[in-house]
């Protein structure tokens, strides 16, 4: 059976109600996702409140994966603090491609698990060899296409079709993940429904689900690894503990 | 030449702030939103049998469009309905629909 995850919702909008909703969308996990505007104005209360979410989230049996998003154009200097400073105590790590600096950089370091495309960036040949390279995932919204004018939300759809076609293109299908990015809990939808989305860009039904279950999945599973210790370094897997350190 | 019939699907849904005597003009909207007069000709959505008690509705749609429909509902500004479960039968439908009770 399927494990739906729905990877990027705010953690402003996660209130018990949101995440009884979720459960009730069929959703197995969410991930709850902390800006950077937040987490700089109020480290240890956001801190706090995505530990609350979480126990609140499981007490719901969700799965909840903590995640901090850089949502903001930041240099690059100010990008590699984050990580520095947060990567280690969070499971995801994903920056919004607001500019092609920090699109770049997303790309290239690999403290980054994912890239979240807004209608409008672009991906250069060499970010997607980095993204193949190391695994990264890459993600696009929903929200684009449920709120704002007609034509901007006719020009969020092209521009998906078009990066659905890339990616199946360079045979990186397996690396797309479809998130709500939801505002509020109004547009919070079935994981089926954002798979019929995604299926009349291209997609089969099946890679449709795929990107809001099982990419997700391996992505939670690898980046739980990695902080866990289990894998240390990128293609180094700890399979079991020797005694006394002997060869 | 006889016109092939069109083969449907049932869709099993639960509204939401939805009045039930105008959810089928909604869900027309909704498609007419997302895929126009062409997208509306794939889908041809119509409301077979309603229970505003509990509040469940089943959808008949055309098969080719069903995923037309569910991206419509999805990218609707407010959610209207949300789908429970896709028969192929209406029998089938009416079976899982009164076993709901909400």
């Amino acid at each position: 059976m399927r494990r739906f995850f729905d990877l990027l919702i705010p953690i402003e909008v996660l209130s018990p109600q949101t995440l009884q909703t979720i459960r009730e969308l069929n959703f197995s996990g969410v991930g709850a996702s902390l800006g950077v505007r937040l987490l700089s104005t109020n480290l240890v209360g956001s801190l706090e409140i995505l530990k609350k979410v979480k126990s609140v989230g499981e007490a719901e049996g969700l799965d909840v994966v903590t995640r901090i998003m850089v949502d903001e154009v930041l240099s690059e200097g100010a990008l590699k603090a984050l990580l520095r400073k947060f990567r280690k105590m969070v499971e995801v790590f994903s920056v919004h491609a607001l500019d092609r600096r920090l699109t770049a950089l997303a790309c290239r370091d690999s403290r980054v698990d994912v890239v979240t495309l807004l209608p409008g960036s672009r991906l250069f040949k060499g970010d997607l060899v980095y993204i193949s390279e190391y695994g990264k995932r890459v993600e696009l919204l929903m929200a684009p296409v449920q709120v704002g004018s007609l034509l901007s939300r006719a020009k969020a759809l092209a521009y998906y079709s078009k990066t659905v076609e890339l990616l199946q293109r360079k045979g990186l299908t397996g690396s797309l993940i479809f998130s709500s990015g939801a505002a509020s809990s109004k547009m919070l939808r079935d994981p089926r429904s954002m798979a019929s989305l995604l299926s009349l860009m291209g997609l089969t039904y099946g890679a449709a689900l795929d990107t809001v279950s099982k990419n997700v999945v391996r992505l939670v599973a690898e980046c739980r690894d990695r902080l866990s210790g289990v894998v240390p370094v990128r293609g180094v897997r700890i399979v079991e503990r020797g005694g006394d350190g002997g060869c | 030449m006889a016109v092939e019939r069109p083969t449907y699907r049932y869709a099993i849904v639960h509204f939401l702030d939805v009045d039930a005597s105008i959810l089928e003009d909604k869900l027309v909207a909704a498609v007419m939103e997302f895929g126009g007069v062409k997208g509306l000709s794939e889908v041809e959505p119509s409301v077979v049998y309603i229970d505003p008690k509990k509040r469940i509705a089943i959808i008949r749609v055309k098969r080719e469009g069903l995923h037309l429909f569910r991206a419509a509902l999805a990218v609707y500004e407010e959610p209207l309905v949300r789908v429970i479960k896709i028969t192929g039968t209406l029998r089938k439908a009416q079976a899982i629909s009164s076993s709901f009770s909400f």
